[in-house]
């Protein structure tokens, strides 16, 4: 076994007993992106020097008893939204292709602070905004995309290049590519990470959170990257728990909330039926299925569209102005719309979305957790990446992806995707998400770990050989 | 309130974005009317339902307490 193919777990243990090396893993995780790259281009800036570098000085602290946690030594794939000091950093933009920041953002501090080694910057949806990452392509079948807009964090994670990769979710960016790309996936509650020094898509929409293999290491970093920060003005001054003692706890009397209506529309039905599968199984351990019905569920697209379109159309009026042929056209045609949505228009979304919001506060009063399909479908084609519900109902990947993702972002509720079932023909990935409470990380990384423990879907690479 | 999704001809997306200040040319609206025309109908609908006094999710917080 190469050090890469090492689960989270494994190698952080290793490492804490001087069994491995970081930089032996380093070296792995770095040749394994080499092998692959070529058919994946998971990556815009591979940062080998600065790794090999991060990875001695993790190594001799070590073994001068200088160990820093489970983190440390642990290599890192940094979404390219990310500020990375003295590191290209170009959200996958040409109107970007020269910046490099002279800081790191918020979330790289605090990891590379716990010890983690930074391998390079993952491939994103131009700005992060679409659910398809058109430069990168999915381990478990090249010819599909491996959903975003995180979608090279997702691609590194499956092909075995890194076990954590940062992402950002606006509107699923984070468990998009986790349920196409078969890796686990967690968005926090809105305000409990800061998004300091990663570029915004839509400001009251935005979380960033990891990608990870398995559950254990989602609950580390996402920890990792949380805690009040006044430079971000939604960040949530509460006390971060420590996640990690409730993994693999149990599921006895937790009420899993099952949807009635919107989850199960618009979805294919291999897709509803592996969700329900991870819920039998979890009901099996002890858990009590609920009936919901989700609350305005006819809102949620156009409110969520608003939202985005305004809010990113503010962020970026001065570039759209300056350099629009910058811009890929699919991003320029959605920032261009975005100048079109009228200002009573954008304040109406946010009412709708305040009564979403107590909408959803009274169905979590006869259930703790939610669980239904991350995404309507596996992974889309690369060549057209739709999904087809009727001859004349043909609806684009972005929107599809998106639309069973937004409940989250509306709410802000914590939110992890996990890999639950393969589709029958080409044995693609298929992943449910567990929504929780506000604050209540804690509830969807312990049924998450449960699931994990009970099953074997989740922590497998895709089985792709090296590029030729 | 009207439950008819707003319709956006090509002159009032014109006025639109003239309005707005954009820099969109004619000849780029008419090549990409099509794909501008379903999402500013989508962003700009009438709320479903009335909001009464529904007060917007401006610096949206979370917590429910």
């Amino acid at each position: 076994m190469e050090p890469y193919e090492l689960s989270f777990t494994e190698a952080s243990a290793m490492i804490a007993a001087k069994e491995l090396s970081p930089v032996e893993l380093t070296e792995s995780s770095l040749k394994r992106i080499g092998e692959v790259e070529p058919d994946i281009h998971a990556y815009v800036t591979m940062t080998e020097e600065l790794a090999l570098t991060q990875a001695r000085r993790a190594e001799k602290e070590i073994a001068a008893g200088n160990y820093k946690g489970p983190l440390h030594g642990i290599p890192l794939g940094v979404k390219d939204l990310y500020d990375t000091e003295g590191i290209l950093t170009t959200s996958s933009s040409e109107v970007r292709a020269g910046y490099v920041p002279d800081a790191d953002s918020v979330s790289v501090q605090k990891l590379t602070a716990a010890g983690m080694v930074v391998v390079g910057k993952t491939q994103t949806h131009e700005f992060a905004f679409g659910a398809t990452t058109p430069t990168t392509r999915n381990p478990w079948d090249t010819s599909t995309v491996p959903g975003g807009s995180s979608g090279g964090s997702g691609a590194t994670i499956a092909s075995g290049g890194v076990t954590v990769a940062l992402g950002s979710d606006t509107g699923g960016s984070i468990r998009i590519p986790a349920s196409v790309c078969g890796t686990v996936g967690i968005k926090p509650t809105y305000g409990r990470a800061p998004r300091v020094g990663v570029a915004s898509l839509s400001w009251s929409l935005d979380h960033v959170g990891p990608l990870t293999r398995n559950v254990r290491e989602a609950a580390l970093v996402m920890a990792a990257m949380s805690g009040y920060d006044r430079r971000d003005p939604a960040s949530v001054n509460k006390p971060v728990p420590d996640w990690t003692p409730d993994l693999g706890g149990s599921v006895k009397g937790t009420r899993i909330g099952i949807p009635k209506n919107f989850y199960n529309e618009r979805v294919q039905p291999e897709m509803w039926e592996a969700s329900m599968a991870a819920a039998n199984v979890l009901e099996g351990l002890g858990a009590e299925l609920v009936e919901v019905e989700i609350p305005l569920a006819d809102k949620v697209l156009s409110t969520a569209w608003t939202i985005m379109l305004a809010e990113a159309g503010a962020y970026h009026q001065e570039a759209l102005r300056a350099t629009p042929e910058l811009f890929t056209d699919e991003v320029r045609t959605l920032l261009e719309v975005g100048e079109g949505v009228l200002a009573t228009s954008y304040i109406n979304a946010l009412r709708t979305r305040t009564l979403m919001q107590q909408g959803w506060r009274d169905m979590y009063a006869d259930i703790d957790v939610l669980l239904a399909p991350t995404v309507p479908g596996p992974a889309a084609s690369a060549d057209d990446p739709v999904f087809e519900w009727a001859a004349d109902d043909i609806e684009g990947a972005t929107t599809a992806y998106s639309r069973v993702c937004a409940p989250g972002n509306l709410t802000g509720l914590p939110a992890i995707s996990m890999p639950v079932g393969y589709t029958a023909d080409g044995g693609l990935p298929l992943g449910a998400q567990v929504i929780g409470r506000p604050f209540r990380e804690g509830d969807v990384l312990r049924v998450a770990s449960v699931y994990e423990n009970a099953t074997d879907h989740i922590g497998t690479l895709a089985p792709l050989k090296a590029a030729s | 309130m009207s439950t008819s999704p707003r319709v956006f001809t090509r002159d009032a997306v014109r006025a639109l974005f003239d309005y707005a200040d954009s820099k969109v040319t004619d000849e780029r609206l008419s090549a990409k009317f099509a794909d501008y025309t379903p999402l500013l109908e989508i962003a700009n609908a009438e709320p479903s339902q009335p909001l009464g006094e529904t007060a917007p999710a401006t610096a949206f917080n979370a917590e429910w307490e």
